[in-house]
């Protein structure tokens, strides 16, 4: 699998990477972008099976990188890992198609519960 | 413009939330430290790490700062295993103290402006060493809110500052869905 991680954080995105292996969900080629216009730029190019990504971010926010996504049909399966955990956040996310919403501080627990039904180890 | 919160009200939130946080980026538990109470004292040359960030509420213009004090040895173990290696350099060191930050705003906000649909969150600036983040608060402003944890033998602190001047931080884009929608 290909998975793509957004977030302006280098320290998240390694989090990130890091988690997935706790959760026996690591294993998979990890592509990293700095904001929302880069993830978009290596979708096209890479077309991976996920994406997880940071809710603020410069250039492209997350909401506006998965609505770019979707309104061009792209329905990779996207993920949202973020500090703002709020419902109306997780309800705006799942309008605009997201598999959900992991807050953060999470756990390895938080990344088994909502991918483990699209990621394999 | 108001104060979203008593302080009162929410100050077992926000020592909960600041020890959530320590915990999950550093996997060692964090105890409050009661108002009043000196924490274990930093070495003379230690350079403390902070990181700021503003919630702004366009709706009535609220502003609230929220900044993340830790000691130069707390910044340098957390960097150190946020990036797993035993030798963290500075923009490591920035990198962790920021997402620190960021982590601890996100959860402010939810926990402060979690009903509003207008209140956004700037990106977190973080500095070394003492140097002045962003962070001018006017006179007449309410008073600081702070909680304290001690991790790990050193103090991290948590700030919100009502009235904080946000225009020097850095903002996520606002861009209309429609823009969005004609791109190609």
């Amino acid at each position: 699998m290909k998975i793509v991680v957004a977030d302006d954080s280098r320290a998240m995105r390694m989090i990130v990477v890091r988690t997935l292996r706790q959760a026996g969900l690591g294993g998979h080629e990890v592509l990293e972008a700095e904001n929302g216009r880069e993830a978009l730029e290596l979708v096209g190019e890479h077309r991976p099976d996920l994406i997880l990504s940071d809710w603020n971010m410069p250039e492209m926010t997350g909401i506006q990188f998965l609505q770019t996504l979707r309104a061009r049909g792209d329905a990779t399966p996207f993920c949202f890992v973020t500090s703002e955990g709020s419902e109306e956040m997780r309800e705006q996310a799942a309008a605009a198609g997201a598999l959900g919403v992991i807050a953060k501080p999470f756990t390895a627990d938080s990344f088994s519960d909502v991918l483990s039904s699209v990621v394999t180890s | 413009m108001t104060v979203p919160y008593e302080f009162d009200e929410v100050r077992e939130d926000l020592e909960k939330l600041l020890g959530d946080v320590l915990r999950s980026v550093l996997g060692e538990e964090a105890e409050p430290l009661p108002e009043g109470v000196d924490g274990p004292p930093a070495a003379d040359d230690d350079r403390p790490a902070v990181s700021v960030l503003a919630i702004v509420d366009d709706a009535d213009g609220t502003r609230l700062g929220v900044r993340v004090r830790v000691t130069g040895r707390l910044a340098h173990l957390l960097a150190a295993r946020m990036f797993a290696t035993e030798q963290p350099d500075s923009e490591d060191l920035l990198d962790a103290v920021g997402e620190l930050g960021n982590i601890a705003g996100g959860n402010v906000k939810a926990l402060l402006f979690g009903s509003s649909g207008t209140a956004r969150l700037s990106l977190p600036s973080a500095a070394l060493g003492g140097a002045i983040v962003a962070a001018a608060v006017p006179d007449e402003a309410p008073a600081p809110a702070v909680v304290r944890a001690v991790v790990l033998g050193d103090v991290a602190e948590l700030t919100l500052l009502p009235q904080m001047a946000a225009d020097d931080l850095v903002w996520p884009p606002v861009v209309r869905p429609e823009v969005l929608e004609a791109q190609p």
